[in-house]
């Protein structure tokens, strides 16, 4: 079978070799102070930034096909939402690329309709919220007391009031955050880290090939 | 007997109930201030001191790593910090690396008085960068590389400002105003480690607690916590706004939560109590 260089392009130990190049261009960047290297990785890094941009725009894409699709199938329930989001994604683009995005009509759009309807969905976790308290965090064992004690103390503390109800609540709130809270956060946070070394040495060593697809 | 049943009959109240009492509790204090006092933490008094002994000239980037649904807590800190960093004698970049930070960042602009301060000399909005830490990395390492153009079009080579704005090397303070704990992460990473950028965290109440390690080990300069930071940095900069506004909303509102945990607890226990004597 003939090797063509299209092939040989196509082969995944060329995509594995690539990674590893970037990846220990930038690690070697980042103790090094060598012109060459320095500025051969701001190049790369920029490209990462390009290449990001352009990823935006083709999820843009896609979100176009899909809801495309689910529209011309009049897919039950869904259909006019796809129509919704297109028309409205279409209205925004327009007016942006006309008036760009300081100008009077892409401001008003964005702040009275996208800010104001994320900030009402995201505010009524509130409502979950008051119905969890009542409902779904009870004393069932002694660590679910525990932890419910320290729910109360946590929120005390994070709110004006927590002095007013008892002057301690922000130093033991504080205890809790700093002593208990530090000691298992740098637990996992180091642990993610050195998940993260040994999954960056893999992945230059090409024997993580997830990310390949 | 009938008291039993009545704490079975709390146990399983109307939610409705309880969303129209946490309604009440949140508008009430928002139309008829009840003014509680507002303790001033170490981490905001830390931050506020950090930008009145800035140098005149000093370059401040505030990075808008936001969203609309987090702008209810960021905000009030976005419009505060700068409204006090255009008193001073400072250099001002507005950037986001979140889609919705440049948005919002020029919202709070618009909201806050400009004084003498003229835009590109003083300050400047650099729009979004797409890139998530590499778009953080390469900031910090060159901004005119990466940049081309600020938020309004204008190209930035142009602009006075960004004369003196080359890198982080440039940073005398830079704050994040997210919701995102790997936001805050990133800039450890990408700008407190190589570059010792002096990073605050302005976070939403959420996150403090994952932020804490951080600024516990001195990769975090000082954290804003959510609206109540907001509300501090108002007290000590003697501008009450957003912040003091919503204190005692949430002063009350979490009175709420907390009464609504003990008496489902109560009323939880009792139930139990019941249930264990009638099979005996």
């Amino acid at each position: 079978m003939e090797v063509t260089s299209m092939s040989v392009l196509k082969r995944r130990e060329v995509a594995v070799f690539m990674t590893a190049l970037a990846g220990i261009a930038v690690i070697a960047d980042y103790f090094l102070k060598v012109p060459i290297l320095n500025t051969a990785v701001a190049d790369l890094l920029r490209w990462g930034v390009i290449l990001a941009s352009f990823m935006l725009i083709w999820g843009t894409i896609s979100m176009i096909r899909i809801h495309a699709d689910v529209i011309r199938k009049k897919t039950p329930n869904q259909w006019y939402y796809s129509v919704w989001l297109v028309f409205l994604m279409v209205v925004f683009v327009a007016v942006s690329l006309i008036q760009g995005l300081a100008g009077p009509s892409s401001r008003w759009m964005y702040d009275s309709i996208y800010v104001a309807s994320s900030s009402t969905y995201y505010s009524i976790l509130g409502f979950y919220m008051i119905s969890a308290s009542y409902r779904a965090i009870r004393a069932r064992s002694g660590e679910a007391t525990l932890l419910l004690v320290i729910a109360v103390i946590i929120m005390l503390m994070n709110a004006p009031i927590g002095a007013a109800v008892w002057e301690g609540i922000p130093a033991l709130g504080k205890w809790i955050v700093d002593v208990p809270n530090t000691a298992a956060s740098r637990g996992y946070i180091i642990g993610l880290a050195i998940g993260a070394v040994i999954l960056g040495v893999r992945t230059l060593a090409g024997r993580e090939r997830g990310y390949l697809g | 007997m009938a008291g039993e049943d009545a704490w079975t009959k709390l146990g399983r109240i109307d939610p409705r109930i309880l969303y129209a009492l946490l309604i009440i509790v949140l508008i009430i204090p928002i139309i008829t201030p009840v003014g509680l006092p507002i303790p001033i933490t170490d981490q905001t008094r830390k931050t506020y001191e950090a930008v009145e002994k800035l140098p005149p000239g000093s370059v401040v980037v505030c990075s808008m790593d936001t969203s609309g649904a987090a702008w209810g807590e960021n905000g009030p800190q976005a419009v505060v910090v700068l409204k006090h960093l255009f008193q001073k004698p400072l250099k001002i970049v507005v950037v986001g690396f979140e889609t919705d930070g440049p948005m919002l960042g020029q919202q709070a602009l618009l909201q806050i008085p400009k004084g003498e301060k003229k835009y590109g000399e003083d300050y400047v909005n650099l729009g979004f960068i797409a890139g998530g830490e590499t778009a953080r990395a390469a900031f910090g390492r060159d901004i005119h590389k990466l940049v081309s153009r600020d938020f309004l079009g204008n190209p930035i080579d142009k602009l006075p400002i960004m004369e003196k704005v080359r890198n982080a090397e440039d940073f005398a303070l830079f704050f994040t105003f997210t919701s995102l704990i790997s936001a805050v992460e990133m800039y450890v990473r990408q700008l407190h480690a190589p570059y010792k950028t002096k990073v605050v965290a302005a976070i939403i109440g959420l996150g403090v607690p994952s932020i804490v390690p951080y600024y516990n080990a001195g990769q975090v300069f000082s954290i804003l916590s959510g609206s109540l930071g907001a509300a501090e940095y108002e007290l000590l900069t003697k501008m009450p706004g957003e912040g003091v506004r919503l204190s005692d909303a949430l002063s009350l509102s979490t009175l709420l939560v907390v009464a609504c945990v003990v008496v489902g607890n109560v009323a939880f226990l009792a139930v139990k109590k019941k249930r264990k004597e009638e099979k005996r």
